[in-house]
């Protein structure tokens, strides 16, 4: 059995490294990057079984989170990659929407809320990944 | 003034409904109390009143003496005309008497005379005509010429033979004379079906001889009884007839004694009033003392303003009376009718007044009041609040004080929101910050401790736990200060949302995130909230739920059950999070929700709480409309309780 791909698109390199190295320790191939146009680039040319996705861009310009998990749902080559949302912006925001997401909401498989625990993470993960 | 005032006051009181005057007494002291305006209003108008009715009471009596004395002054007038009119009718018959220039001599005998009187009988108008000797003797009557020989006692006749001058004047003739003056003077001097004297005005001129003796004395005068036509004159050239409300203004009598024989008064039915008898106060004076009498009188049928005189015969004895009166009616009226313009102009200036001072008072007050009302608000915190400066006196000074003062509260109020704002933007932003590198610190150490990143010695274990507990703190920290950024700067809004379900939305995740945390203390969560849905922010709501199950983690006792629980009342629901372990002291318990109140070390970590989670909690469920409090048994469990309303506050 191969090793499944995850992608993790976030602005915040100290954390990608972190779950880098987290992921990679327990057996992930994990690609990354620090800016949504790149991370969409990656995720139609690489097909990652996963993506980690934050919400908040605060660097280079590009769709925010949200933006880029419809534009990845609505293109045909990325629409079944399973987005996991990872992010500390619900608070900020008070963003309206229902706690366990749903595809009408956000087309992700879920939200978890920075700063996360491995358990929690690595849980997840291999609840959608199986 | 708004008005509840139309209470009738003096009604509520003479019903003796003791609720209803209380309540209305109230509402007169409170109105008392309330108007400044009203009160200044009244004691001005009651000052005023005060002036008025002096005023009135003086003009009043002014005007008494005024009519009084011009009444006076026509009634002595009216008098003198009166006297005038009867004289002229006396010297008429005088005059005629003397144009004839009666002698006895060779030509003119006593028989020429008797012819000469004959032919001008008719012309002089009067009733009786006679001729006496120089003894008194009569020898001959014009209108009774069979009767003669007679010696009347005839004041006239006697003073001309006496005096041998002309007479003339009046005299009383007893009724046994009348009689011999013929049926038709019997006639004139019968009233009341019965013979009285009678009242004779006229002329005694004695003739004489071509040598000077006296020869004869020729009588000719009218009897007044009866005899209308002067006091109808009178009556008519005094007060021309004048009719004042069907009655005649003027009247004239002519009283015998004190008997009405002649008169102008008439009865309701339109007879003349002979026959009555005046007053025994005027017959009194006028009569006995022979004082005229000016004054009220009642005449007959109504009041009258009079005046009599007394009528003299030529002896200077009083006979009778002369009377003429004016209705009092038309002054009276005159008087109502001056007296009400009077009101009515008082009245006008009253209301004018009172709008004057209300308006001139209005200003006052209308400062003072709205000084007061924007004192209130700046009280309450309203500072944006000015006074509109109505006057430009020292009250107006007050009102821009008032409004620089209120303008620098506002300023320095203004400066102090935004100094707080930035802190609290900062410290939201600082917070949330810290939450990237924690995010990362917090996965690593965790990643660590919990052997994903190969195995650890003992030390290093107790070491990697040590950096966990400080993060978690961190973490704790780092949310709570958010929350309180977003409570202190007003952003806390609630966004309801319907058929929330409690158990799923809300508790679920929170049990998912703490779970770990529980199973380290060996502790059991149960969730008995299942299917409750509400209307509340459910974001909010979590937050709620994670500091209180959070705390019944860190103060529960190891192995200890914590329980969420709910119970559905009849407007709210209640939910309940329970632990067991030492509890809440009792004179802690009121001191929980507090800004910064930190009561009890957290017996695994041996720090203290932040103490701001139960103050987010509190001012949480306060904006769901409900409340929020602790229960506890020190040393056993402790139990927090909150409710939100079945509608979500709405």
């Amino acid at each position: 059995m191969s090793k499944k791909k995850i992608l993790v698109i976030d602005d915040d390199v100290q954390f990608v490294d972190t779950v880098k190295n987290l992921l990679e320790t327990v057996g992930y191939e994990v690609i990354y990057s620090y800016t949504s146009e790149e991370g969409y680039k990656k995720a139609t040319e690489e097909k990652p079984d996963l993506i980690l996705l934050d919400v908040m861009f605060a660097g280079p310009p590009g769709p925010d989170g949200f933006e880029l998990s419809r534009k990845l749902a609505g293109n045909p080559e990325t629409k079944d990659i399973p987005v996991i949302i990872i992010s500390g912006v619900r608070k900020f925001y008070n963003f309206e929407f229902s706690f366990e997401p749903d595809e009408y909401w956000l087309p992700v498989k879920a939200f978890i809320e920075k700063p996360v625990k491995p358990d929690k993470l690595l849980g997840k993960i291999k609840e959608i990944l199986g | 003034m708004e008005d509840t005032s139309n209470f009738n006051l003096d009604w509520c009181w003479k019903r003796g409904d003791k609720v209803l005057t209380k309540q209305v007494w109230n509402i007169y002291k409170y109105q008392m109390k309330q108007s400044l305006r009203s009160k200044y209003t009244i004691s001005i108008i009651v000052v005023f009143i005060f002036l008025i009715v002096a005023i009135t009471v003086t003009g009043l009596k002014t005007l008494n003496i005024f009519l009084f004395k011009q009444t006076r002054e026509r009634i002595r007038k009216n008098i003198n005309s009166a006297w005038l009119i009867l004289n002229q009718r006396k010297e008429y018959v005088e005059t005629i008497l003397k144009t004839f220039n009666f002698k006895i001599s060779g030509k003119t005998s006593i028989l020429n005379i008797k012819q000469r009187l004959i032919e001008i009988a008719p012309q002089m108008n009067v009733d009786i005509l006679n001729i006496y000797d120089r003894r008194g003797r009569v020898i001959f009557r014009v209108f009774n010429p069979f009767v003669l020989n007679d010696r009347p006692d005839d004041a006239l006749v006697k003073k001309a033979i006496n005096m041998e001058i002309p007479v003339s004047g009046f005299a009383l003739f007893p009724p046994s004379r009348l009689k011999k003056e013929g049926e038709r003077i019997v006639n004139k001097c019968t009233i009341n079906d019965k013979l009285i004297e009678g009242m004779f005005m006229g002329t005694a001129l004695p003739i004489f001889d071509t040598t000077g003796n006296l020869k004869y004395v020729i009588e000719a005068g009218i009897i007044l009884n009866k005899m209308y036509e002067i006091v109808d004159k009178i009556t008519e050239t005094v007060f021309v007839y004048k009719i004042y409300k069907g009655k005649r203004v003027g009247t004239a009598t002519i009283f015998l004694k004190d008997l009405r024989i002649s008169t102008s008064v008439l009865y309701k039915g339109g007879q003349r009033a002979i026959g009555t008898r005046v007053s025994r106060v005027v017959a009194h004076s006028v009569l006995t003392n022979g004082i005229p009498w000016t004054g009220r009188a009642w005449v007959v049928n109504d009041w009258y303003i009079t005046r009599y005189d007394p009528i003299k015969d030529v002896n200077g004895k009083i006979i009778g009376m002369l009377y003429i009166g004016e209705l009092e009616k038309p002054y009276k009226d005159l008087k109502i009718q001056t007296l009400s313009i009077y009101l009515v102009i008082i009245l006008i200036g009253l209301i004018a007044a009172f709008v004057i001072i209300y308006s001139i008072t209005g200003k006052i007050i209308g400062q003072v009041e709205e000084l007061s009302k924007a004192t209130k608000k700046l009280a309450q915190g309203d500072l944006s609040f000015r006074v509109k400066v109505r006057t430009q006196d020292e009250l107006g000074t007050l009102a821009q004080s008032f409004n620089k003062m209120a303008e620098e509260i506002e300023r320095d109020r203004n400066t102090i929101e935004r100094i707080n704002r930035n802190y609290l933007d900062m410290l939201g932003f600082v917070s949330h910050e810290l939450k990237n590198p924690l995010a990362s610190a917090i996965l690593n150490a965790y990643s660590l401790k919990d052997g994903y990143l190969g195995e650890l010695t003992t030390a290093q274990k107790k070491a990697i736990e040590s950096i966990v507990r400080s993060l978690d703190y961190f973490e704790d920290m780092i949310k709570n200060y958010l929350d309180l950024a977003r409570i202190e700067k007003g952003e806390l809004h609630v966004k309801l949302s319907e058929n929330v379900d409690v158990g799923k939305d809300v508790i679920q995740p929170v049990i998912e995130d703490l779970e770990r945390q529980a199973k380290n203390k060996n502790m059991i969560i149960e969730n008995r909230v299942k299917d409750v849905k509400i209307t509340c922010d459910p974001n909010l709501l979590r937050i709620v739920y994670d500091n209180l199950v959070s705390n019944a983690i860190k103060y529960g006792k190891e192995g200890g059950r914590i329980i969420l629980d709910y119970e559905i009342g009849e407007k709210e629901i209640k939910f309940s999070v329970y632990n067991e372990g030492k509890g809440i002291p009792p004179d802690r318990i009121n001191h929980l929700f507090k800004k910064f109140q930190r009561f009890d070390v957290e017996e695994s970590t041996g720090r203290k709480g932040t103490g701001l989670g139960l103050f987010i909690v509190k001012e949480i469920i306060e904006k769901h409309n409900g409340k929020v409090w602790a229960e506890s048994k020190y040393g056993e469990w402790a139990k927090f309780i909150f409710t939100i309303p079945k509608d979500g506050g709405e």
